[in-house]
C-alpha cells in the first residue's frame, strides 16, 4: 500500500491538475484548505486502473452478443418450423441445449489447458476424485441451466425478439427477491424503485403486445401471455441458480473453468438423457449424433456458437472491465478526497 | 471557465462534495460499476432497431414507454445514473448522486472543513456516515 502523497510517475496528466489546489483566480476559496490535514491510504496505480480500449471491446462485444443472442434464439425457432413444414428434421430444444453444454465442456478445458499450461483433463479427474462432494453442489444449478434453456427458447418461440429481451429483464426482479429472502439481503430505496419501475415497464410492454393482435411481424407464432409466462419460470430459476451459486459455492478452492467444466458435463448428462428418451421425429436419424448435425440448420449453429461464447465473454467483461473501473473509482476518489 | 471550488468537487452554491466519481465519468460514465448491464440496455434497443428494420417488428408508443421503463430501471439498478448529468441532482432514489465516505475519511473531513458555513448542508446518516445531496 502506497501513500496519496507518494506521487506515483505512472499518474496521468489530468490526475495531478485535478489534485492541485491552486485556485485559477487567484484567489483562495474559502471551503478549499491550503494545507489539509488528510492523509489516505490508496492501492498503488496500476495498469488495470486504466480506461483501456480492452474494455471498450469487451463491451461493444456484449452488446453484439446480447443482441445477437435474442435474435438468433427468435430465428432458430422460426427455422425449425419452417423445417417442419417441409417435412426437415429440426432439433428439439433439448438438442440446441445439449450442443451448447457440449461446446462449453470443450472450450472450460481449452481455457484450463491454457491456465495450468497442463493437461486439463488430467486436472479435472485429479481434483474431481479429491472433492466428489463438492464437484457435487453443482448438480443443481446444472439441471436448472438444462431446463431454463430449454424454456428459453420456447419462450423466443413465442414472442418476437425485442419483447422476449425486455422480458428477459425479470430476472433483475427475481434475482434481487431470491437475494432478499433466501441470503436475507436488503435492498435500499433506489433499488426497490428500480424493481416497481421494471415491474411496471414489462406491464406496459406486455400491454402493448396485447394490443398489436396476434400476428407477429417475422413470419413466426406469437403468444404473449404464455411467452410472459414461460419468461418469467426462467427468470425465477435464473434468480435461484444465481443465489445458490453465491449461497454455496462462493469461496470454494476450484478454479472456474474446472467449475464450468463440471457443469456442463452434469448439463449435458441431464440435456443428453432427455433426448435420448424423447422420441427424434419422423424425419430424423435415430442415431443422437447423427439427429443433431442433421437437426440443427444454420441460425440454429449461430445460436449454439453465440449461447457458448457469451458466458465467456461476459465472464472476461465482469473480471476485466468491472475490475479496471473499480480501481479507476477508487484510485481517483481518494486522491481527490485528500484535497491537493 | 471552470471556478476553483468546482475543480475541487466543491461548489459553493449546492455543496456538491464531488468524491472524483465524476473525473472518472469522463471516461466511462455510461457505464458505472456494471458495464454488462449497459451493455444489455444497450443490445436491448439494438434489437428494437434490427427487429423494426429486418423483421417487420411494430414499434408501438406503448413499447416504447415500456422499453424506456425497463431500461431506467436496469440503469437505476445498476447505480448506472449517477454520473449523468440531469440525474446528478434527482434525490438518490431516483438515480441522483449518493457519495458515500468511511468514518475515517468523514472525522478528517470535519475537521479539515469546520470552518465552512456551508458544511452544515451537508447531511449525515446513521447507515452511510456521509451522504451529500
Amino acid at each position: 500500500m502506497s501513500h496519496v502523497r507518494q506521487r506515483s510517475p505512472r499518474q496521468s496528466v489530468d490526475e495531478d491538475s485535478m489534485a492541485s489546489p491552486a485556485p485559477m483566480d487567484g484567489t483562495a476559496s474559502p471551503f478549499i484548505p491550503k494545507k489539509p490535514d488528510i492523509t489516505l491510504q490508496m492501492p498503488p496505480p496500476t495498469k488495470e486502473g486504466r480506461f483501456s480500449l480492452l474494455k471498450g471491446v469487451l463491451l461493444a462485444g456484449v452488446v453484439v452478443q446480447n443482441a445477437a443472442m435474442n435474435v438468433t434464439a427468435r430465428w432458430s425457432r422460426i427455422e425449425a418450423l419452417e423445417r417442419e413444414e417441409q417435412g426437415i428434421c429440426h432439433a428439439s430444444p433439448g438438442a440446441v441445449v445439449l450442443v451448447i453444454e457440449s461446446m462449453k465442456i470443450f472450450l472450460s478445458l481449452l481455457f484450463l489447458a491454457v491456465e495450468l499450461r497442463a493437461n486439463p483433463i488430467t486436472s479435472v479427474v485429479r481434483t474431481t476424485m479429491k472433492n466428489p462432494l463438492e464437484c457435487l453442489k453443482v448438480v443443481v444449478p446444472a439441471v436448472l441451466y438444462v431446463i431454463q434453456n430449454q424454456l428459453l427458447l420456447v419462450a423466443a418461440a413465442n414472442l418476437e425478439a425485442p419483447v422476449l429481451g425486455l422480458f428477459g429483464q425479470l430476472k433483475i426482479l427475481t434475482t434481487a427477491l431470491c437475494s432478499v429472502v433466501l441470503l436475507g439481503r436488503q435492498l435500499g430505496k433506489r433499488r426497490w424503485v428500480a424493481l416497481y419501475v421494471l415491474t411496471a415497464g414489462i406491464a406496459t410492454v406486455q400491454a402493448s403486445q396485447m394490443h398489436s393482435g396476434s400476428e407477429s411481424g417475422d413470419n413466426g407464432a406469437k403468444n404473449v401471455p404464455l411467452g410472459l409466462l414461460v419468461t418469467f419460470v426462467v427468470a425465477s430459476l435464473s434468480g435461484f441458480s444465481g443465489v445458490y451459486f453465491e449461497k454455496v459455492l462462493k469461496g470454494s478452492p476450484m478454479s472456474l473453468w474446472t467449475r464450468n467444466v463440471h457443469l456442463a458435463l452434469f448439463s449435458v448428462f441431464t440435456a443428453g438423457s432427455q433426448v435420448y428418451s424423447s422420441p427424434n421425429g419422423a424425419s430424423c436419424p435415430a442415431a443422437l449424433i447423427d439427429y443433431v448435425l442433421e437437426g440443427l440448420g444454420p441460425v440454429a449453429w449461430a445460436y449454439v456458437l453465440i449461447q457458448a461464447g457469451g458466458g465467456l465473454l461476459i465472464a472476461a467483461v465482469i473480471k476485466y472491465a468491472d475490475n479496471i473501473l473499480k480501481a479507476s473509482v477508487t484510485q481517483r476518489t481518494l486522491k481527490l478526497l485528500q484535497l491537493g | 471557465m471552470t471556478s476553483p471550488s468546482r475543480r475541487h468537487g466543491l461548489r459553493e452554491d449546492g455543496v456538491e462534495f464531488n468524491t472524483g466519481l465524476s473525473l472518472v465519468s469522463r471516461r466511462a460514465r455510461l457505464t458505472g460499476r456494471h458495464p454488462h448491464r449497459f451493455a444489455t440496455s444497450v443490445a436491448i434497443l439494438v434489437v428494437a432497431l434490427v427487429s423494426a428494420a429486418f423483421f417487420g417488428f411494430a414499434l408501438s408508443g406503448l413499447f416504447f414507454l415500456g422499453g424506456c421503463g425497463v431500461v431506467y430501471a436496469i440503469f437505476l439498478y445498476g447505480d448506472l445514473l449517477q454520473n449523468m448529468g440531469p440525474c446528478a441532482k434527482c434525490p438518490p432514489c431516483l438515480g441522483g448522486r449518493e457519495v458515500v465516505a468511511s468514518p475515517k475519511v468523514v472525522e478528517k473531513l470535519e475537521r479539515t472543513l469546520s470552518s465552512s458555513s456551508s458544511f452544515d448542508k451537508v447531511r449525515r446518516r446513521s447507515d452511510s456516515p456521509l451522504t451529500l445531496p
